[in-house]
């Protein structure tokens, strides 16, 4: 039986809009050897998004072959069905978990304080969430990355920021958070492949979220260098992948040599 | 009128001219909020101190991590009936200019915080919100901090600006209730760059404690600090070898004494008590 690959996207399929070289030639080689894939990402988007995005780099994709944090996270709240929801600080997020909840913005009408992105981040809306964590709303979050990869190039700060300030000014920590290296997020992913933790093995650019992940949950790991993370990062790491790479171009024959058995 | 005497926590362990000896007081520090004035009023006994100080011909300022301009605030104690002029305010942007001076002379900078505390700093530095420019992100808080701020900040400290705050408090109390304070831009910043601060220069810093004993002219084991906070007023002036006295007017309560990692010297119901006390050791 072939391992189960949750595959990250940003800085692993993909960096800075366009398809990292031998990706899409690496994944057909998967398909073709009989990997089992899904794409688990920290972006908080809808899958259609990515599917459509990835089919247009010509990477053929179903959205079923995808999860995101976004995903988790509509999964979470359909069991908080009355929640009010505060969200920090991603007006697109807002909009489209609007559809579907409760958006509060009364502190006292507020039960789950989100974060995410920092996109549209102001001191206000800092204070509203302030205000209700401190009357004793849930904090959630979908995700802690310092910074994502920017579509125009560098990098720039994302979740980690929300977090930071709320945690500067309540003294609280985030609760639930849906995105990786989180149980909920191992959970989810191993569910839609239907294998259990020694059958999956975790590609991803991020020591904090892919590594990180396989780390807690028991899942192997291979780490990319073709995103946020540079060979001298590792020393610093509390947590260490089983395998580095330099893209997933090089996956395929990782997988068929011995090293991985 | 106070129905008690002021409480003499213990004696200090710290080298004097001996126990039972008389202390020879050469400077006092006295901070604002909550010590001296509270929102729009002062606190009982705080004119009569301040009077005391100058009638003894003591040296004394006002030591504060207020970023206002002093001229602004010696206006508003002046009105409140406290005649004050500006030369006797330091406050946290003179400590900042003071670290910059020390450190990162001519440094550009890249100021989160209110307008007071930008408009101080570019009378000795020029700001700029161009990342490849900036030497030094200085943090404070900011009712207009927004992702355009935090994204600047972000990229000039990956870049290795000097990354510097006022303070680190959590929350500031408003006549409405508290509202976030220093600590969320400051753990935003950190939390996404992955940097810590290089140097907190408000109290109870180093820098602040050298700024008021050079204007002083005292040296720090003959200099009181009174004040209402034990993380600000009180370490600080264990920092540097002063002798300490805490108000119960603002933001410590008698039974927070008892959990407290620093302690001060004396603790005093009021800035009222504050002559009787020094009287005693002049």
């Amino acid at each position: 039986m072939r391992p189960a690959l949750i595959l990250d996207v940003d800085g692993t399929v993909w960096r800075y809009g366009r398809l990292i070289p031998g990706v899409a030639e690496a994944l057909q080689q998967l398909r073709r050897d009989g990997y089992p894939l899904l794409f688990l990402s920290n972006n908080p988007v809808p899958p259609e998004l990515y599917a459509d995005r990835l089919v247009g780099m010509g990477v053929p994709t179903a959205p079923s072959e995808i999860l995101t944090c976004l995903t988790i996270l509509e999964a979470e709240l359909a069991q908080e069905a009355e929640a009010g929801l505060y969200v920090v600080a991603d007006d697109r997020l807002q909009a489209h978990l609007a559809e579907g909840h409760r958006i509060a913005a009364d502190p006292a009408a507020i039960d789950i304080v989100l974060a995410t992105g920092p996109y549209d981040l102001t001191y206000d809306r800092l204070n509203v969430a302030f205000q209700a964590l401190r009357r004793g709303a849930n904090f959630w979050a979908t995700n802690a990355d310092p910074f994502v990869l920017a579509r125009s190039g560098g990098e720039v700060p994302h979740t980690a920021a929300v977090i930071g300030a709320l945690q500067g000014c309540t003294g609280r920590t985030v609760e639930r958070m849906t995105g990786k290296p989180s149980p909920l997020s191992a959970r989810a992913a191993l569910e839609r492949l239907g294998c259990g933790p020694g059958e999956a093995i975790v590609v991803g650019d991020g020591l904090d979220t892919d590594i990180a992940l396989g780390h807690n949950a028991g899942i192997r790991t291979v780490l990319l260098l073709s995103g946020v993370t540079r060979r001298e990062d590792l020393a610093d790491s509390p947590v260490q992948p089983d395998f580095v790479l330099d893209s997933l171009a090089s996956l395929p024959d990782l997988l068929r040599g011995p090293a991985a058995r | 009128m106070r129905d008690r005497p002021p409480r003499r926590l213990r004696p200090t362990g710290r080298a004097r001219a001996g126990r039972g000896e008389r202390l020879s007081v050469r400077g006092v520090i006295l901070d604002l909020d909550g010590t001296v004035c509270l929102g729009d009023a002062l606190l009982p006994g705080a004119r009569q101190a301040v009077e005391f100080l100058r009638r003894k011909g003591l040296p004394w300022l006002f030591l504060s991590n207020t970023l206002d301009h002093p001229q602004v605030f010696a206006e508003r104690l002046t009105r409140l009936g406290l005649p004050t002029s500006p030369a006797e305010i330091v406050n946290a942007p003179m400590a900042v200019l003071r670290y910059l001076d020390r450190h990162a002379p001519g440094a550009r900078l890249f100021v989160i915080g209110l307008p007071p505390l930008a408009e101080q700093l570019a009378v000795a530095h020029r700001l700029t919100d161009d990342p490849q420019e900036v030497d030094a992100v200085v943090v404070s808080v900011d009712y207009e901090f927004d992702y355009r701020k935090l994204e600047i900040a972000f990229q000039a400290l990956r870049r290795g600006a000097r990354f510097l705050a006022t303070n680190l408090d959590r929350t500031w109390p408003t006549p409405d209730g508290e509202v976030p304070d220093t600590g969320a831009m400051l753990g935003a910043i950190e939390a996404c760059t992955r940097r810590k601060v290089d140097a907190v220069v408000g109290k109870p810093s180093a820098w602040m404690a050298e700024l008021a004993l050079q204007r002083l002219g005292s040296p720090a084991d003959q200099t009181w600090v009174v004040g209402d906070s034990l993380e600000s007023d009180v370490q600080l002036g264990r920092q540097a070898g002063m002798t300490t006295a805490l108000v119960l007017t603002g933001v410590t309560h008698p039974e927070d004494l008892d959990r407290a990692a620093v302690r001060p010297d004396f603790v005093l119901d009021s800035l009222g008590d504050l002559p009787a006390l020094l009287d005693a050791e002049l």
